[in-house]
């Protein structure tokens, strides 16, 4: 023990022995201790006088600084501790009008574990209320899908408090995440594409998930999209206004469908009502009121003209008349007020939206052969002059091709031939590796050297076709073939494009990830510096695909630091 | 979210700075008060209107993410504690520095998006205040080494008399007594220093 630790220990031994003693008796005291040394006697006196100040200073000092940061405090149900079930509260999240959302942390030690614990706000008077909540919890406990939140467990606290314990999202509600990254139209319909998915194996499963709204629906900072606060709080809400005898409407009312409003038992038409609602939500920045559009549908609303303004005008002035037409045609066949003229599944509302995309024609549009004929122009706008010509003199050669176009889901419709990699290049890979790489390579030559015959060296699609197969080469880690490949990619992209596009950001970065792979540090960081510039120009420092680029960065930075 | 990778580097580091490694500290210390940042600024700038933040609470959910399940280790946790609480210092103080220079009117420049973002918003009273606190401890950390750590723990990493005791391989009650006179001391030198 060195010097100062030793003094600092004889001094606070004998300030311990004082501190609880009034000032007349310390010199008593500290004769009975024993300590000799004058400079440790009188530095022990002249501290004890502050004792209590000190302790009350910095216990306040410290509760203002946390004021601070907190901002705003406020009153909750439950405190920072509390134990609920195996859980232990960590903050409260949110409070609603009915519950209240808190982050909470295992605390059986088992192992580590954050989650949402939801707490209604009713206490739960009704015996049979625990029941159904335990019937309910069962069933969806046994949901497991990408898009949904996990429920791990419900009960009801001592004070008779329900609570429903979640996986744990960070992230935004989907339609203020659209707002906060100003997400363009194409984005925005992905992920309402991904809410179809979840909505569908959630009606696969027997499940109704009557209250959905963007408030429950979270996209994560991954950017998917995570269904939360499962159709089980509207069954509790249910429960509890019957027994107050109350109405039996469960949901909330801006979102519910006419049937519901009338207390007809919720079913899966009204889950695909409440889906046109978020659609209508997203795409137009509208929770449209409530009691007058629930009994019209949305012709009532928007004419197909008004929506394409409102779209042009939050989007961009290029949105063809066609895509609003389009897609004002599946909102209003998801908000159609007979319950019969919805959508039959959320899968069918996906196959729509994705129709959107792709530009295929619509199951919610009457099928004339002008607008199928309209369809295919826009789909293969660019080549439908060369294939119609073509077409007279070589059916049997681009009919083939056309094939491989939609077999490739190629979508041109929204000016950017290769965006669509954008964030995919993982699931790319992972599919090849089911098919096997080699089969994949040989399939991708195989397809470029026919691109190559139609539409010559520097068409797009040859810069796609590199991109696919240096994809593959990088899963085989073949770096020197995925260099090339990329290379090769960027050269016709900066032909086709220009320096300030959106498909180099992708390429920069794939190659920034293979040089550092080679190790070649300095050209990985000049890659994905240049990722992230031509990301700011083009999108925005904001948009989150310019956010990925730079928190890739950072890490790289990080490892490179670290090594 | 970390990856794997420094996850696994952070419970290696921590592992060698538990046994004394002094030069793990500064690979640690970075990554906690990076990470340690972007807690604070995005608890505050969440999406839920409201909501309580406190430090202890961000330095655990660090904890958390950091190492993920990691591991449950006691001396792990308490070792990684101490270290957030030395960069819970540094980030009040530089909150506090760039308020006074603010206030002073010394760097008029505006702040760019991503600084707004770092900012940690405390009030000029408190900034100030802090500002002092901290030259106190300088001053402490002259005189003792060990007093201005366990001021580190309990103070700005809010960690517990247990925790900061392990943390720094001493017993709970010499932390405690410690801690008596170390915010005397302070509390003294503030009023009469």
């Amino acid at each position: 023990m060195n010097i100062a630790d030793e003094y600092w220990d004889r001094l606070s031994v004998l300030f311990e022995v004082c501190q609880d003693a009034p000032p007349e008796i310390w010199d008593s005291l500290i004769a009975k201790h024993g300590e000799k040394n004058a400079d440790i006697i009188f530095e022990a006196k002249r501290l004890l006088i502050n004792k209590t100040k000190a302790g009350i200073y910095f216990s306040s000092f410290r509760k203002r600084i946390e004021a601070d940061l907190e901002g705003n405090e406020q009153k909750s149900g439950l405190q920072k501790g509390d134990i609920i079930d195996k859980f232990r509260i960590i903050r409260p999240i949110n409070h609603g009008g009915t519950s209240s959302v808190y982050l909470a942390e295992r605390a059986d030690g088992q192992f580590s574990q954050i989650v949402a614990i939801k707490l209604m706000n009713h206490s739960c008077r009704a015996g049979n209320a625990e029941k159904i909540l335990r019937k309910e919890q069962q069933i969806l406990a046994g949901l497991n899908h990408p898009n949904i939140a996990h429920l791990y467990d419900a009960g009801i606290t001592e004070k008779g408090g329900i609570y429903i314990v979640m996986e744990y999202i960070e992230g935004l509600p989907l339609d203020r995440y659209c707002e906060h990254n100003n997400l363009r139209l194409y984005y925005r319909l992905k992920l309402l594409s991904q809410l179809c998915d979840a909505i569908q194996y959630v009606h696969k499963n027997f499940i109704v998930h009557r209250d959905i709204k963007p408030d429950n629906i979270i996209v994560n900072n991954q950017g998917h999209i995570k269904l939360v606060d499962f159709g089980i709080s509207a069954i509790i809400e249910h429960e509890m206004h019957n027994f107050d005898g109350k109405s039996s409407f469960a949901g909330t009312i801006s979102y519910s469908s006419p049937e519901q409003l009338e207390g007809v038992p919720p079913s899966t038409a009204s889950d695909i009502f409440q889906m046109g609602k978020v659609m209508l939500k997203i795409l137009t920045g509208s929770t449209v009121n409530s009691e007058k559009t629930i009994k019209n549908d949305i012709s009532c609303l928007y004419d197909t003209k008004s929506f394409n303004k409102v779209l042009r005008s939050k989007f961009s002035k290029n949105i063809p008349y066609m895509i609003s037409r389009d897609l004002c045609a599946v909102i209003g066949k998801s908000l159609a007020t007979d319950p019969s003229s919805r959508y039959n599944s959320a899968y069918s509302m996906k196959s729509d939206i994705m129709n959107i995309l792709n530009c295929f024609p619509l199951d919610a549009r009457k099928q004339t052969l002008l607008y199928i004929m309209h369809k295919f122009y826009r789909r293969h706008k660019t080549h439908f002059l060369i294939g119609v010509s073509v077409f007279v003199l070589l059916t049997g050669v681009i009919l083939p091709a056309v094939w491989y176009l939609q077999a490739n889901n190629r979508l041109d419709n929204l000016n950017d031939p290769i965006i669509h990699y954008t964030g995919q290049d993982k699931f790319k890979i992972s599919d090849y590796a089911d098919k096997g790489y080699a089969e994949a390579l040989e399939l991708n030559e195989l397809v470029m050297a026919s691109d190559r015959s139609i539409f010559g060296e520097s068409h797009p699609y040859i810069a796609e076709n590199h991109i696919k197969i240096g994809l593959i080469h990088m899963a085989l880690e073949n770096w020197e073939d995925s260099l090339r490949h990329l290379h090769n990619a960027l050269d016709i992209c900066l032909i086709n494009f220009g320096e300030k596009h959106i498909s180099l950001c992708r390429i920069y970065s794939l190659l920034g990830d293979v040089y550092f792979k080679i190790d070649n540090n300095s050209k990985s960081i000049e890659y994905y510096n240049k990722a992230i510039n031509t990301a700011t120009e083009v999108l925005g420092k904001n948009h989150p695909e310019t956010e990925n680029y730079i928190n890739n960065m950072e890490k790289i930075k990080l490892e490179l630091s670290e090594n | 979210m970390p990856d794997n990778n420094t996850v696994k580097n952070i419970t290696v580091y921590l592992e060698e700075f538990s046994k004394g490694n002094k030069m793990a500290f500064n690979k640690l210390f970075p990554v906690v008060y990076r990470e340690l940042r972007r807690n604070a600024h995005s608890l505050r700038f969440r999406f839920f209107d409201m909501e309580t933040l406190n430090t202890t609470a961000i330095v655990h959910e660090t904890y958390l993410k950091l190492l993920k399940s990691g591991s449950g280790n006691f001396k792990n946790r308490s070792h990684f504690y101490y270290i957030a609480a030395k960069a819970m210092r540094q980030i009040l103080v530089n909150a506090s520095l760039r308020k006074r220079s603010l206030r002073r009117g010394g760097d008029e420049k505006p702040l760019s998006l991503e600084e707004i973002k770092d900012y940690v918003q405390l009030s000029d009273q408190t900034s100030e205040e802090l500002l002092l606190v901290n030259e106190a401890l300088e001053k402490l950390e002259v005189r003792s080494d060990r007093q201005a750590r366990i001021v580190e723990c309990r103070f700005f990493g809010g960690m517990s008399i247990e925790e900061t005791a392990s943390a720094l391989d001493i017993s709970p009650a010499t932390v405690k007594r410690s801690w008596n006179v170390a915010k005397t001391w302070l509390y003294t030198e503030l009023n009469e220093g």
